[in-house]
């Protein structure tokens, strides 16, 4: 009995060596609450990521194997769901969370542990971090242009326009707090004049009393992070008070919902987005990110039988596979070998942005993989 | 000149906020009154309206009159069953559990519009003067409010003439009043809560059917409408139909001239400072009635 229990193990043993271990990827997106709509889009994009390398052999033979718990849009879940990746699971890898709170929350812990985390938080100061801390080795990685390049990104836009004294307005919450801060920042090295500033109640259904206001200062262009509904709300009410300026809106509103939401007022409305918000035709032929991104739409439309919902976001959850397939071909086992890979991965090419990473740039953007947008004709078009 | 626009302007924003805010209050006032429940699922009543017009019009590209009959009708039918699945079978129970159990069913709502509907923030084109805009000093006002108004007026107008003249409103009124002597008058108290729970689903989808071209809609939109309509309809005096509206208004114009005079950050600060203070001066509302 012993002997038969004996060769039985032995047997067992050998064929899971013989069929090759899974490559285990934790996923903590956020599939509901608040912020629930940026995850949602990029686990489709991630989803496509696997299928393209499982569809060829996987990862030196290795399959991807995701295991996705929600994060709820809660610091606890995404903390609770880290923890157990690392400790139950013994994953290769983290990806998400996406929201600022639990990314950051995130972070201390992967650190300490010393596993690689990619996410594509927009609010992480993942970078401001390294600047800070120069020694510090960080494990989470975000594959978004965030807030600090697409600040800075605006107000070198402005200038190129020749607009020198802009309006700000701003939601009341951690968004609009940092934007706030980084717009000032950024104006005097752009030689751009704030020239007036109001805040508003992201829940409100009416900023005319704020925009009057701002009218009143008679700037060139306003600069606002309102995005959404309050971004829908702004953008009508800047109509009715009948603003001709260009009105600069974030980059989560580079969607054709957003578009769709406008009810056809789409004058003066810009906001900054990677190239892939652009539509493909737009791009020159012989662009090879043109090819990249029309892959993946015909890839996307096959698999889920209807088109990309939110390419920008998709593509985050596309590119963040892709990173860490990399960093996985060349130093699996080792997670701070593949932490060091990824940073010094120069031009790679993804479906947002073509990523160079550094000691000081965990996001792999620079201000230059970052175009202007404007609707024509109820599209998004780069309006550089 | 400039002091003059920026106040017709936070009056302007004011009325365009409080009329939505009292048309969402109305529901609130109309259930109370019967079945003496505070329905914290007004709020999802309300977004299932828009919610239920925009994938009409949108989707399905019903024509407007149809697509307005239908979802006021859904969402009628929505108080219907919850009043028949979730309150009758506790009718006895306190104050207190009927609110926990309406807190529940908001949930349970904005779950299954955010699956159905999906998450997205959405709108249709307005039902009165689209694209228009009026202005005075300077100031832009938008003529839908202007309907949002005449509507929530006409609704009081009739709710008024149908409790105080049809049969089925007087026994609603009997119910609110004392409902075992109700009971004993032959009125068939369950069966008349029932009709008011459907009765307020279909003023709340009117509510969200009115203030989706303003202010957008998606499947949570209805906790932030719901709790400023309560708010409105408190101030106003929940005993009393016309409470809501006034309440409605006069909350909306507090938020908008604090927002204006003093600061955003003090928005919400400022409107419940004002239902505060209503509540210390005349605690049943200002046009409650004392029992």
């Amino acid at each position: 009995m012993i002997l038969l229990l004996g060769i039985l193990t032995v047997l067992f043993m050998f064929g899971t060596a013989l069929a090759a271990d899974p490559i285990k990827i934790g996923v903590t997106y956020d599939q509901t609450g608040a912020c629930a709509h940026a995850s949602i889009h990029a686990m489709n994009g991630l989803l496509i990521a696997v299928d393209e390398i499982n569809g060829k052999g996987g990862i030196n033979g290795r399959k991807v194997e995701l295991i996705s718990i929600d994060g709820q849009c809660t610091v606890e879940k995404a903390l609770g769901n880290v923890k157990r990746f690392i400790q139950k699971d013994n994953v290769d890898a983290i990806i998400g969370p996406m929201y600022t709170g639990p990314s950051m929350a995130a972070m201390p812990v992967v650190n300490k542990e010393k596993i690689l985390l990619v996410t594509g938080s927009g609010g992480n100061p993942i970078n401001e971090m390294l600047a800070e801390k120069p020694g510090e080795k960080q494990f989470l990685y975000s594959l978004s242009m965030g807030i600090v390049f697409q600040h800075e990104f605006n107000m070198q836009w402005l200038k190129k326009r020749g607009i020198t004294k802009v309006a700000m307005i701003n939601p009341l919450n951690k968004l609009g707090e940092g934007s706030n801060t980084w717009y000032k920042h950024f104006a005097p090295k752009f030689g751009i004049q704030i020239i007036a500033s109001e805040n508003y109640d992201p829940a409100s259904m009416d900023l005319t009393p704020q925009l009057i206001k701002l009218k009143a200062a008679n700037p060139g262009a306003i600069i606002t992070m309102a995005s959404g509904a309050d971004g829908s709300i702004m953008v009508k009410n800047f109509h009715q008070l009948g603003m001709k300026i260009p009105l600069i809106t974030s980059d989560a509103n580079i969607t054709a919902s957003f578009i769709e939401s406008l009810e056809g007022k789409t004058g003066y409305v810009y906001g900054p987005a990677p190239i892939s918000g652009a539509p493909t035709e737009t791009l020159p032929a012989n662009d090879p990110r043109r090819k990249r991104i029309e892959k993946f739409l015909k890839d996307y439309e096959k698999k889920f039988g209807k088109k990309s919902q939110s390419i920008n976001w998709e593509g985050v959850g596309y590119d963040t596979m892709m990173v860490i397939q990399e960093a996985l071909k060349n130093a699996a086992g080792d997670q701070t070998k593949m932490r060091d890979y990824i940073e010094n991965l120069k031009n790679f090419p993804g479906i947002n942005a073509t990523y160079t990473f550094s000691a000081t740039n965990h996001r792999g953007y620079s201000v230059d993989q970052i175009h202007m947008f404007s609707i024509k004709g109820n599209v998004w078009h780069l309006d550089d | 000149m400039e002091h003059l626009t920026y106040y017709t302007q936070f009056f302007f924003s004011g009325l365009t906020v409080g009329s939505i805010y009292a048309l969402v209050g109305l529901g609130f006032a109309l259930v109370y009154n019967v079945s003496r429940v505070l329905n914290f699922a007004q709020g999802e009543f309300v977004m299932l309206g828009g919610m239920a017009m925009i994938y009409l019009v949108k989707a399905l590209q019903l024509p407007i009159p149809l697509a307005f009959v239908l979802s006021i009708l859904f969402v009628a039918v929505v108080g219907f069953l919850m009043d028949l699945i979730a309150i009758r079978p506790v009718q006895k129970g306190s104050f207190l559990i009927m609110i926990l159990i309406t807190i529940g069913i908001s949930a349970f709502i904005q779950g299954i519009a955010g699956l159905v509907f999906g998450r997205e923030h959405l709108s249709f084109p307005p039902l009165f003067f689209q694209g228009k805009v009026l202005s005075l000093f300077g100031a832009v006002f938008d003529p839908q409010v202007i309907s949002i108004i005449a509507i929530t007026v006409l609704a009081s107008i009739s709710l008024k003439i149908f409790l105080a003249r049809s049969w089925d409103g007087k026994a609603l009124r009997a119910c609110g009043e004392n409902k075992i002597t109700a009971h004993l008058l032959g009125i068939n108290v369950p069966y008349m809560r029932t009709l008011s729970f459907a009765l307020s689903g279909a003023l709340g989808a009117l509510a969200g059917i009115m203030v989706t071209p303003i202010c957008l809609m998606f499947f949570q939109g209805g906790v932030m409408l719901g709790l400023k309509g309560i708010c409105g309809a408190v101030i106003g005096g929940l005993n009393n139909i016309w409470g809501a509206l006034l309440g409605g208004l006069i909350l909306g114009l507090s938020e908008s001239f604090g927002v204006g005079i003093i600061s955003s950050e003090y928005k919400d600060a400022i409107a419940f400072c004002v239902l505060l203070l209503i509540l210390f001066i005349k605690p049943e509302g200002l046009l409650g009635s004392k029992k």
